[in-house]
């Protein structure tokens, strides 16, 4: 029998006015001991479905329908009494945002140890052990037991909620989007832990996330949500190798791999479908390029299509799809002529020279009389980049890296402590000297986040207007170029969106809006801090081929931030990998990601999920987290956590020539060569000898 | 306003929007039953203070009322007084319409002045940070640290106190609460992308601060005016019946004061009742308006709507 069995559930949201109907119809089992994947876009009714399982909906939301039964007994008849037994005891939990789901006024320990003894009768001793022993299993030292939650950073306070989890010895683990807002390493990391715990205890686990790789690479069985509905249900296996639903195989398309370069990204076009009323055809029918009459007459039944179970008309013709879909004309996407790429790159836009931002610590009156010399933060450290017309420069790291700052400084948003910035062969601040005008005209910036970078108070005409009314134009200029603009980001007609509020937009449209305003005054430089992050994945190819367009068509010169490796392949011509305020490596994206030479950003490229099932990849258990950058150590940054390092690492900072071919440069005295023996096997290795060390001191004692 | 012109389509079209906003946020506060209630009372008290005195039957101060050739002293309602008379043979009723006009004066002009100033200071404050915010907020703790009568009974024996001054001086002593309030709330905006997104397209301080961070703290403003409105209204009727109103013309705060000198108080009923009601019942008004206003200016409810 089954130990999680969701029978046809529906549940809705009551809302003044309509009812949203989150969930519809959805089935689904979870044996003991398995991995089963939701995946699915926001607003698919993911999250909603797992809440459920536990009991914590909304106030306003109700199954109403249907049955979800845990062990053979009824969940949905339980009284809120019954239910707090059931929760950690039977069903625990994983959420999302690690940084907010811990209390910052109580001791880790002192948390798990009161989900301990609120089920469990045992004494403050017993429990303590008890917390010490999850500790060790997710891999933290049990002596930290007694820290605060802001002591630890975010990939161990992730570790902490898993821990928190574990505490009752679940038999089923409900993991909300896990890793969502950790950096790449750290979500190896992690993952690897929790499928290895689970391994070990055998408990089941339902894992919810939008994230298709890792959902690829964890879950033996797997359902596709969409618009509340179960799109393709399966082996994950079977459903990546062969998906025979729409839906799938556009979200498969839209996920990019790393190594995919210059192969176009496939967004869907279209938005998600309004819930407020019980889906009368597909769901999917008004993005679907495959749509057919016969789709109107209700949403398809799951049939049996390829050993996985498919919810579409069209299954028998899957095979015809899979090949069409491919294509990115059939999901109306202009095809882009990548020759024209290369040819585009003009002169130098944008020149940093050692360019700096240190942020001064805090410290004492006594000390600042004293004349001590504050420590200082060095987010931004003697960072060269150059920038030409048409060429896309891509910057990775993992977050704390000071990619962002070194955006915001090239764009004056942050004065820089040191180093020269030349836009053009002219210093900024020439361009600053008398009013930002000049300035603000040549350079301009994408904001990361499109649902809080528009002013709610402000329609569109005026927001796209605003720089060109800065900038002393003319009305029929500024309403003719805004037209033109708006059009251009693909916001057509530019008629129907001019007198919309932000919140009358989407994300996907929010963010066009925000492209726009930045395109407006025409620039010559255009940086973008993770423009494309906070949307959907088959809305993000879509920002992706805009910007790769604008680039082109018009000879901008763009520095492109993102943590997301694949993302960036796609779109950048050269790629720089930061880490520590400092580019670790740059070069061509082809010769950075076919061959990184230096060992972070190959550990950085290894860590990276991939959706195909049959690639059996190395985890990448790089040891540690990037040391605190106020005491930075002596040598190479990166030394203290690399399998490579010696002595010349520790002793002397390599400069970024130290390895150099034709354009590819990394800052390594020892440049990989092969990443599998000289990288993962050695991390594994290391782990497993310190697994083994602690196993040891155990016997010992 | 850096690169900023304003011309009459625009301006227009800008009142229009403002306007319809306007109107909807009426209709929105008007779905509270109480604030129903309160806005009535509002209305009611508005046309009192602009016709009030021209609906009077007698003039307050002028006319005595005289029966069988003595002065009606401490009638009790009823006959020619419809609401009773004072102790000097004043009609209460045209007394009491007659003194809503400078309530309203006080109450509006000192509620409009002190939100206005508090907005401004708060915006001005928030916006910049630092030094100004140190300075602007030192001067905020040290009104709330003047106590309010003592001061004003001090600044009002120096001189002969008017309505204007008093709105003037009622203005000086509660622009520190809006300002309070604005300031922190503009600190959260100012974090907020689109505020550093309007400064990377080339928007300068002032048209940052007036068109991008303005306008989203501007419904707490209005809350804090409409409630300054009920602030100036009592704290005027206070210094009137300590006797520090104008002389010169009746006030509802005068009337209390007047009865309360003549010793009547405890007897004159239909004299104490009219000023007193009025007064409690316009402050009433405002706060239940303010109140389910205050539910549209909620953050969480902002996002929402519109």
């Amino acid at each position: 029998m089954s130990l999680l069995e969701v029978n046809d559930v529906k549940i809705a949201y009551r809302m003044p006015g309509n009812d949203v109907h989150a969930v519809n119809d959805v089935s689904f089992s979870i044996d003991e001991g398995d991995n089963y994947g939701l995946v699915g876009e926001s607003g698919c009714g993911k999250s909603t479905l797992a809440k459920s399982v536990l009991g914590l909906l909304d106030d306003n939301g109700e199954v109403r329908e249907g049955s979800i039964e845990f062990d053979g007994r009824e969940l949905l008849d339980l009284s809120e009494r019954e239910w707090q037994s059931v929760r950690w005891e039977d069903i625990a939990y994983i959420p999302q945002s690690a940084m907010d789901s811990l209390d910052p006024v109580m001791t880790v320990g002192a948390q798990i140890r009161q989900a301990i003894r609120k089920h469990r009768d045992v004494s403050k001793a017993a429990a303590n052990e008890r917390v010490a022993e999850v500790f060790e299993m997710v891999g933290l030292d049990p002596d930290r037991t007694g820290d605060y939650p802001h002591q630890f950073s975010g990939g161990m306070r992730q570790r902490v909620t898993i821990a928190m989890a574990l505490a009752l010895d679940p038999d089923l683990l409900i993991a909300d989007e896990p890793t969502t807002g950790l950096d790449v390493i750290v979500q190896d990391k992690i993952m690897d832990k929790l499928i290895e715990i689970q391994e070990e205890t055998g408990s089941s686990l339902l894992m919810i996330t939008h994230d298709v790789g890792v959902v690829a690479e964890t879950c033996d069985e797997m359902s596709v949500l969409y618009g509340g509905k179960v799109m393709e249900q399966g082996a994950t296996d079977r459903i990546f190798r062969s998906p025979t639903n729409p839906y799938t195989i556009g979200l498969k398309n839209a996920f990019p791999e790393v190594d995919e370069f210059d192969e176009q990204a496939i967004s869907i076009p279209g938005s998600l479908p309004d819930l407020t009323e019980e889906p009368t055809g597909c769901v999917f029918r008004n993005r679907c390029p495959f749509a057919t009459e016969e789709c109107e007459d209700g949403h398809p039944p799951l049939t049996e299509a390829g050993g996985q179970l498919s919810a579409c008309y069209h299954t028998d013709r899957s095979d015809e799809l899979r090949e069409k879909a491919a294509d990115p004309e059939t999901w109306g996407i202009d095809v882009r002529d990548e020759r024209d790429r290369s040819g585009g790159v003009g002169d130098t836009i944008l020149e940093t020279r050692g360019l700096e931002k240190w942020f001064k610590q805090p410290q004492g009156i006594l000390e600042d009389l004293r004349g001590e010399e504050p420590d200082y933060v060095k987010a931004v450290n003697g960072v060269d980049l150059s920038v030409r017309e048409g060429e896309i420069v891509g910057v990775a790291g993992e977050s704390g890296c000071g990619k962002s700052t070194l955006a915001e400084v090239i764009a004056a948003l942050q004065e820089r402590t040191g180093g020269e910035i030349l836009i053009e062969g002219t210093p900024v601040d020439e361009l600053l000297g008398e009013s930002t005008k000049e300035f603000r005209s040549q350079v301009q910036f994408i904001f990361q986040d499109p649902f809080d970078s528009l002013n709610p108070r402000q329609r569109v005409r005026a927001a796209v207007g605003e720089p060109l009314k800065i900038q002393g134009h003319d009305p029929e200029t500024i309403e003719r170029r805004v037209r033109e603009t708006i059009e251009d980001v693909g916001l057509k007609p530019a008629g129907k969106y001019l007198d919309q509020l932000p919140t009358q937009l989407s994300g996907g449209e929010r963010q066009r809006v925000a492209i726009a305003q930045a395109l407006v005054l025409e620039p010559k430089l255009l940086i973008c801090d993770e423009p494309a992050s906070m949307l959907d994945v088959s809305l993000k190819a879509n920002i992706l081929n805009i910007l790769r367009e604008k680039a082109d068509e018009r000879d901008i010169g763009v520095v492109y931030i993102s943590h997301d490796l694949a993302s960036l392949t796609q779109i950048a011509d050269r790629l720089a990998v930061m880490y520590l305020g400092r580019i670790a490596e740059i070069g061509d994206t082809t010769d950075v990601i076919t061959a990184p030479k230096h060992p972070y950003t190959a550990s950085l490229l290894s860590a990276s999920p991939k959706t195909d099932p049959d690639v059996d990849r190395q985890r990448v258990l790089l040891p540690g987290e990037p040391p605190n950058p106020v005491n930075l150590p002596e040598g190479c940054n990166f030394a203290p956590r690399c399998p490579k390092a010696d002595e010349t690492c520790r002793g002397e900072e390599p400069t970024r020539s130290t390895f150099v071919d034709d354009d590819h440069e990394a800052a390594c005295y020892h440049p990989v060569k092969d990443v599998e023996s000289e990288l993962l096997e050695r991390y594994a290795a290391a782990r497993e000898e310190e697994v083994g060390e602690v196993v040891a001191e155990e016997l010992t004692l | 306003m850096s690169g900023y012109s304003f011309d009459t389509d625009t301006a227009k079209e800008r009142l229009r929007s403002e306007l319809g906003r306007a109107g909807r946020t009426l209709r929105f506060v008007l779905q509270d039953n109480a604030a129903k209630a309160g806005f009535a009372v509002i209305v009611a008290f508005g046309f009192l203070g602009v016709f009030g005195p021209y609906l009077a039957p007698y003039h307050p101060i002028e006319d005595t009322l005289q029966q069988g050739g003595s002065m009606m002293r401490l009638q009790s309602p009823g006959g020619k007084a419809l609401l009773g008379t004072t102790s000097f043979g004043k009609d209460v009723l045209s007394q009491f319409l007659a003194g809503a006009r400078p309530t309203l004066i006080v109450g509006l002009f000192g509620g409009v002045g002190t939100g206005v100033l508090g907005f401004l200071v708060g915006l001005t404050s928030g916006y910049f940070g630092g030094r100004v915010d140190e300075f602007l907020m030192r001067l905020t703790d040290l009104t709330f640290a003047l106590p309010f009568l003592p001061m004003a009974l001090v600044i009002l024996s120096f001189v002969t106190p008017s309505v204007w001054l008093i709105t003037a001086v009622l203005v000086v002593f509660l622009w520190k609460m809006p300002a309070r309030v604005i300031r922190s709330e503009v600190m959260t905006v100012k974090e907020r992308t689109f505020v550093k997104s309007a400064r990377a397209r080339g928007a300068g301080h002032t048209r940052t601060m007036f068109l991008h961070v303005a306008p989203n703290v501007l419904g707490i403003g209005f809350l804090y005016t409409a409630y300054a409105v009920g602030w100036s209204i009592v704290a005027g009727a206070s210094l009137a019946f300590l006797g520090f109103g104008d002389p010169t013309t009746t006030s509802w705060g005068r009337m209390l004061q007047q009865v309360f000198r003549s010793g009547a108080i405890r007897t004159a009923w239909w004299w104490v009742l009219p000023p007193a009601v009025g007064i409690g019942a316009v402050t009433t008004g405002v706060f239940l308006v303010g109140r389910a206003f205050e539910e549209i200016v909620n953050p969480d409810l902002q996002t929402d709507k519109e």
